[in-house]
C-alpha cells in the first residue's frame, strides 16, 4: 500500500498539471505556439489602433508602412512615424484635445495614445528588432503579398498588430524548401562560426518549439532525444560535435546527469537498464574495470578467485552479491542439474548486460566450455544455448560470420547441424 | 655618380633570373579569411569510492585530472575581405572546415596507482597489472574526433576525412576514414564510408569506442599441444587479448531522404571485421571474422505542423539474424501540451568476437507514455512520465537425451520462475524560470525488477551578477535493490557550486557534493573546472 501511495505522488502531480492546462487559453492550430520571445522579443505597444478599420478605408499596407517594400534588414524600423499619421490625422501637439468634424479622422492625442493628456512624452512604442535576418525587399520583388506572411488582418478583424502577426517558421518553410528558396537555417537565423545557428541572445537561449520536427527541447529532451538521433545533420545546424561527446563518451558528462550518490544507486538502474547505460558506457571496458577495482567482482586476478567460489559455499555467499541458488552445483560434482528460481541463467536471460558489466568471458567459459579451462573435463559442459538453437538462423548467422566466437567454447569447431562438441 | 648601363649579357642574365623567380614563385592568391575557435577545459575531481575487498570501511581515493583541447576551423577557403570591393560577396569554391578534439586524463589516486592485492598464487599486484581496463583512467591521451570536412563541393558533394564519431538513434561508433555524401536531384542523398574502426588499440584511440563484449584482460589461452584452453593462473599477469589489437576495417553505405517536409527516412548498412590474431585460436579458425554488421532503418514524419510526429527505427543485426534494437512512438501535440506514447525493444548484442552473443537470448520491451506542458512558452514548464519494462526468461529448458555429452539444466522441483518480470515507475517534474534564476523539482517512483527507487530532487540556479552564477541541488531517495540484501536505505545528497567568468573566454566552475546514507556518514566530492575559450575572427 505504501508503494502504491508513493507511485500516486508523481501521477497526482501529472493530473494536476493536466487540470491546470484546462484553464489555459487554447490556441488555434494543432501545435501553434506563441511566438518565441527569443526570435521576436517582447514588445510594448501602448497604442489604440485598428488595422481592421484602416484597411476598411481601402488603404494599402504600404500607404502607412511606406518603407517596408524597400527594407533589406530585419533591424529596419518599418512602423509608421507620426508624420505618416498626419497624412490623414490633423494632429496638433499644441491641442491635445483637438476636435474634428464628424466623419473626419480623429486628431485628439488620446485617440491613439490612450490615457495621455499631452503632457510630457507619450508612452513609447518598443518593438525590438527580431533576432532574424529578413529582407522585405527581396520578398516584395518576388510578388509575395503582405497578407501571405502577416495574414489578412481585415478578415481576421485585427486591431493592434502584435508579435502574433509575425510569420512563424512553418509558413516560411512553405517556400524555403531548398527548391523554391534556400532552406539552410542561417538563411533566416543569425549564424555563428561554422555556419551554425546562433543560440544565445540577451532574451534567452534559442531552442526548437517542436513545430518543425517534433523536437521541442522540453524538460525531458536532454535525456530523451534518441528519436532525433538519426538525423545528425539536423542537430549539427545548432550543435558542434563536442556537444555529443560531452555527454556520450562517459568522461565529461554533465555534473547533474546522474543524480547525487549515483555510485550507490546505480545498480538498480543497471538491472533494468534505464536509462540505457550503453548510450555512454561500454560494459567490458568501463563497468568491469571499476567493478574489479572496487572488489564488487571477484575474478581471477583481483581476488581469491579459484574454481571453488563458484560453489555454494558460505564464504561465497558472505562476500558476494548473488543469492543462494545462483549456481546449481559446484563444478566437479556429479548428478542431475536442477536450477532454483534464483539461478543466474534467468537473470542473464532477462538482461545479460547486468552480467557483462562485472564478468568477463572466461568466467562463463569456466562452466560452459566443451573442454573446460585447463582441460578440466570431469563434468559435462553446461549448455547455455537457447531452446531451438540447433539449426536456427541465428546459430548459422553467428557461425558463418565469426567462428572465432564459437572456438572459444568448441575447440573442435562448431556446427549448427549437430550439437557442438 | 652615374652608373654605366648594364651590358646586354647582364640584362639577359637579370631577365632570366627574374623569369626564373617568377616561374618558381607561387601564383598570387587571394588572402584567405577563416574563422577558428580554440577551447581548453581542465577538470579536477577528488572523491573516494568504497573498496569491498577486505573491509566495508575501506575507501580508495580518486584524484582525477582531465584536460581537453578543441580546435575548430571554418571557412578555410573563403577569400579575405577586399576593401576595394566591399560589396563583393566572399564566395569560397567549397566550404572547407576542420574540427578536432584531444583529451588527456590521469588519476593520481590510489584507485589506479595503488595495489590491487593478491592472490596466494600471484602475490601482490598493482591495480594496473590486475585490471588493464584502468589504464584509460591512469594515463590516456585520446583523439575523440579530428577530421577535415567539405560541403557543397561542385554543389552536391560533402565529405569528411579523418577520425569521425558517428551518432544515430540506435548506435554510436568511431572510425578513421572517409565519408562521402552526395545529393541527388531526387530528394534523397547517398552516403558511403570506409576506413578503420577506432578501438582501444588504435592510435590515440579510446576503449570507449571498442565494440563491447570482450575485455582487454585475457586470462586464458589456447594451448595447441594439448588442444585445450589454459588459464594464466600461475603467470604474473594476464595476457592482453591480442585479438583486440587487430585492425578492424569497416565500411558502409546509406540512403537518406532530403528536403521532404513531412517525412524523413534513412536506410543505413555498415560492417566491421578483423583478421584472426595468430596464436590465439586453434589453427582451424578462419582468417577473418565479422565484428559488427548492421542494417538500420529509421523514419520520422511531421504532420499537422508538429501536431502529429510519428517515428520509428529498427536495426537488423546480421550477426544475430535478428532485430536487436527498435523503437517507435508518436508525439501528439496540441496547444501547449503533448502526449508521447512510445515502445522500445532491445535484444542485447555484442562484438562478434564475444560469446555473450550466445547468452543473449531474450529481448526486453519498454512501454512509455510522457506528457509535456509548456504554457505559452513562458517561464513554467512541466512533464510527467510513466514506463513499464518487461523482461523475459526461458523457463522450460530440458535436458537433451540425444546428446548426453552436453548438459542442459532443468528447473528444480517445487521451484517456479516467472516467464516475464516487470519494472515500472512514474516521474513528474516542473521548472520555473525567471530572468537570472531558475528552480526545478522532480519526483519519481520506480519499482519492480531491479528494485525500488523513490524520491526526488530540487535544484536552483541564480545569477548573482553578470559574471557570477550559483547553483544548488538537494536529493532524497529511498532505495532497495531487489537482489542484494544489503543494498537498501535512504540517501540524502546536497550539491552546491558556482561559475565565475573571470574574463571573456575564461570561466571557473566549482562544485561540491556531499552524500549521506547508512553506508557512510560523509562522501565528499569536489570538482573544479577551468574553461578557456579563444574565438577570434581573422
Amino acid at each position: 500500500m505504501r508503494r502504491l501511495l508513493c507511485m500516486m505522488i508523481p501521477l497526482s502531480v501529472a493530473a494536476a498539471l493536466a487540470l491546470y492546462t484546462r484553464s489555459a487559453p487554447a490556441e488555434l492550430g494543432p501545435c501553434k505556439t506563441t511566438p518565441s520571445a527569443v526570435i521576436f522579443p517582447r514588445q510594448s505597444i501602448p497604442l489604440s489602433f485598428s488595422h481592421k478599420d484602416h484597411l476598411a478605408q481601402k488603404l494599402s499596407c504600404d500607404f502607412c508602412h511606406e518603407d517596408a517594400p524597400d527594407s533589406t534588414s530585419s533591424s529596419d524600423n518599418n512602423i509608421p512615424a507620426e508624420e505618416t499619421c498626419t497624412t490623414c490625422h490633423e494632429i496638433d501637439r499644441g491641442r491635445p484635445d483637438k476636435q474634428v468634424a464628424a466623419g473626419q479622422p480623429d486628431a485628439k492625442c488620446d485617440s491613439c495614445h490612450p490615457g495621455w493628456d499631452g503632457a510630457g512624452q507619450p508612452p513609447r512604442v518598443v518593438v525590438p528588432p527580431p533576432n532574424l535576418k529578413f529582407n522585405h525587399k527581396a520578398h516584395v520583388e518576388r510578388k509575395i503579398r503582405c497578407q501571405e506572411c502577416h495574414g489578412d488582418l481585415a478578415a481576421a478583424g485585427v486591431d493592434l498588430a502584435t508579435r502574433e502577426q509575425l510569420p512563424h517558421m512553418p509558413l516560411c518553410l512553405g517556400c524555403h524548401d531548398g527548391k523554391q528558396a534556400q532552406s539552410r537555417c542561417t538563411t533566416c537565423h543569425q549564424g555563428v562560426e561554422g555556419g551554425m545557428v546562433k543560440l544565445d541572445y540577451a532574451e534567452g537561449k534559442l531552442a526548437p518549439s517542436g513545430v518543425l520536427r517534433g523536437d521541442a527541447h522540453d524538460l525531458r529532451f536532454r535525456t530523451d532525444h534518441a528519436k532525433l538521433g538519426a538525423d545528425e545533420k539536423y542537430c549539427a545546424n545548432c550543435h558542434k560535435k563536442d556537444f555529443c561527446t560531452d555527454c556520450h563518451d562517459g568522461v565529461e558528462k554533465p555534473l547533474d546527469f546522474h543524480g547525487n550518490d549515483y555510485v550507490t544507486l546505480h545498480p538498480i538502474d543497471a538491472r533494468r537498464n534505464t536509462p540505457d547505460c550503453s548510450s555512454c558506457h561500454r560494459q567490458q571496458t568501463f563497468c568491469t574495470g571499476c567493478h574489479s577495482r572496487s572488489g564488487v567482482t571477484e575474478d581471477r586476478k583481483t581476488g581469491d578467485f579459484e574454481r571453488t567460489p563458484l560453489a555454494e559455499t558460505d564464504d561465497f555467499r558472505a562476500n558476494k552479491l548473488h543469492p543462494r541458488g545462483w549456481f546449481e552445483k559446484p563444478p566437479g560434482t556429479s548428478g542431475p542439474i536442477a536450477r532454483k528460481a534464483t539461478h543466474h541463467s534467468f537473470q542473464a536471460q532477462r538482461n545479460i548486460r547486468t552480467c557483462t558489466s562485472c564478468h568477463r568471458e572466461e568466467l562463463c567459459m569456466s562452466c560452459h566450455q566443451d573442454d573446460q579451462l585447463d582441460g578440466a573435463v570431469e563434468t559435462r559442459p553446461i549448455d547455455p544455448h537457447p531452446i531451438g538453437w540447433m539449426g536456427s538462423a541465428r546459430c548459422e548467422a553467428l557461425r558463418s560470420k565469426n567462428q572465432r566466437m564459437c572456438y572459444k567454447c568448441h575447440v573442435g569447431g562448431a556446427s549448427c547441424d549437430t550439437r557442438p562438441m | 655618380m652615374r652608373l654605366a648601363p648594364p651590358s646586354p649579357t647582364a640584362r639577359r642574365a637579370w631577365a632570366c633570373a627574374v623569369a626564373l623567380v617568377a616561374a618558381l614563385a607561387p601564383p598570387p592568391r587571394p588572402a584567405a579569411a577563416y574563422e577558428f575557435t580554440v577551447e581548453a577545459r581542465s577538470i579536477g575531481q577528488g572523491y573516494q569510492l568504497r573498496w569491498f575487498r577486505f573491509s566495508e570501511e575501506a575507501l580508495l581515493n580518486r584524484r582525477r585530472f582531465t584536460q581537453t583541447l578543441r580546435l575548430h576551423i571554418w571557412d578555410i577557403l573563403r577569400p579575405g575581405f577586399d576593401p576595394a570591393y566591399p560589396e563583393k560577396p566572399r564566395v569560397a569554391p567549397a566550404d572547407l572546415y576542420f574540427v578536432s578534439a584531444m583529451r588527456f586524463q590521469h588519476d593520481f589516486g590510489g584507485w589506479t596507482q595503488g595495489s590491487a592485492l593478491s592472490t596466494p598464487a600471484l602475490g601482490d599486484l598493482t591495480a594496473l597489472d590486475a585490471i588493464p581496463e584502468l589504464a584509460r583512467e591512469s594515463m590516456e591521451i585520446d583523439l575523440p574526433y579530428a577530421y577535415l570536412g567539405g560541403r557543397r563541393i561542385w554543389g552536391f558533394l560533402d565529405f569528411e576525412l579523418g577520425r569521425q564519431l558517428v551518432v544515430d538513434s540506435l548506435d554510436w561508433y568511431s572510425f578513421d576514414g572517409l565519408t562521402l555524401h552526395a545529393r541527388t536531384p531526387w530528394r534523397f542523398t547517398v552516403e558511403a564510408h570506409g576506413g578503420l574502426r577506432v578501438r582501444d588499440s588504435s592510435f590515440v584511440g579510446s576503449p570507449t569506442h571498442e565494440p563491447d563484449g570482450t575485455s582487454s584482460l585475457r586470462c586464458f589461452f589456447f594451448d595447441p599441444a594439448v588442444n585445450v584452453w589454459r588459464s594464466y593462473e600461475t603467470e604474473a599477469r594476464c595476457g592482453q587479448l591480442e585479438q583486440r589489437d587487430q585492425l578492424m576495417p569497416t565500411f558502409g553505405a546509406a540512403i537518406e531522404s532530403e528536403g521532404l517536409r513531412r517525412v524523413q527516412a534513412r536506410l543505413a548498412y555498415r560492417r566491421a571485421q578483423s583478421p584472426t590474431a595468430g596464436g590465439v585460436y586453434p589453427d582451424a579458425a578462419p582468417g577473418w571474422g565479422v565484428n559488427e554488421e548492421k542494417l538500420t532503418l529509421s523514419a520520422r514524419g511531421n504532420f499537422w505542423s508538429g501536431g502529429i510526429v510519428p517515428w520509428g527505427a529498427a536495426r537488423w543485426n546480421l550477426l544475430l539474424a535478428a532485430i536487436d534494437e527498435a523503437h517507435a512512438g508518436v508525439r501528439l501535440a496540441w496547444s501547449q501540451q503533448a502526449v508521447t506514447p512510445e515502445i522500445a525493444y532491445s535484444l542485447p548484442s555484442f562484438d562478434g568476437d564475444s560469446i555473450f552473443n550466445v547468452f543473449s537470448i531474450e529481448p526486453y520491451y519498454d512501454y512509455r507514455v510522457s506528457y509535456d506542458l509548456w504554457p505559452r512558452r513562458g517561464r513554467f514548464r512541466a512533464h510527467a512520465r510513466a514506463f513499464l519494462r518487461e523482461f523475459f526468461a526461458e523457463t522450460d529448458a530440458v535436458d537433451d537425451p540425444t546428446t548426453p555429452e552436453v548438459e542442459t539444466t532443468v528447473l528444480a522441483p517445487g521451484e517456479s520462475v516467472d516467464e516475464s518480470v516487470w519494472a515500472g515507475g512514474a516521474a513528474a517534474g516542473a521548472s520555473l524560470a525567471w530572468p537570472g534564476a531558475r528552480a526545478r523539482l522532480d519526483l519519481f517512483y520506480e519499482d519492480g525488477h531491479g528494485g525500488l527507487r523513490a524520491g526526488g530532487d530540487a535544484s536552483g540556479w541564480y545569477r548573482i551578477a553578470r559574471d557570477l552564477e550559483v547553483e544548488a541541488r538537494v536529493t532524497l531517495i529511498q532505495f532497495d535493490e531487489d537482489s542484494l540484501a544489503n543494498l537498501h536505505g535512504v540517501t540524502f545528497g546536497a550539491q552546491g557550486g558556482g561559475r565565475w567568468v573571470l574574463a571573456e573566454g575564461i570561466a571557473l566552475h566549482l562544485l561540491a557534493e556531499e552524500n549521506i546514507n547508512r553506508f557512510y556518514t560523509s562522501q565528499l566530492r569536489v570538482i573544479a573546472v577551468l574553461d578557456l575559450a579563444f574565438h577570434p575572427e581573422l
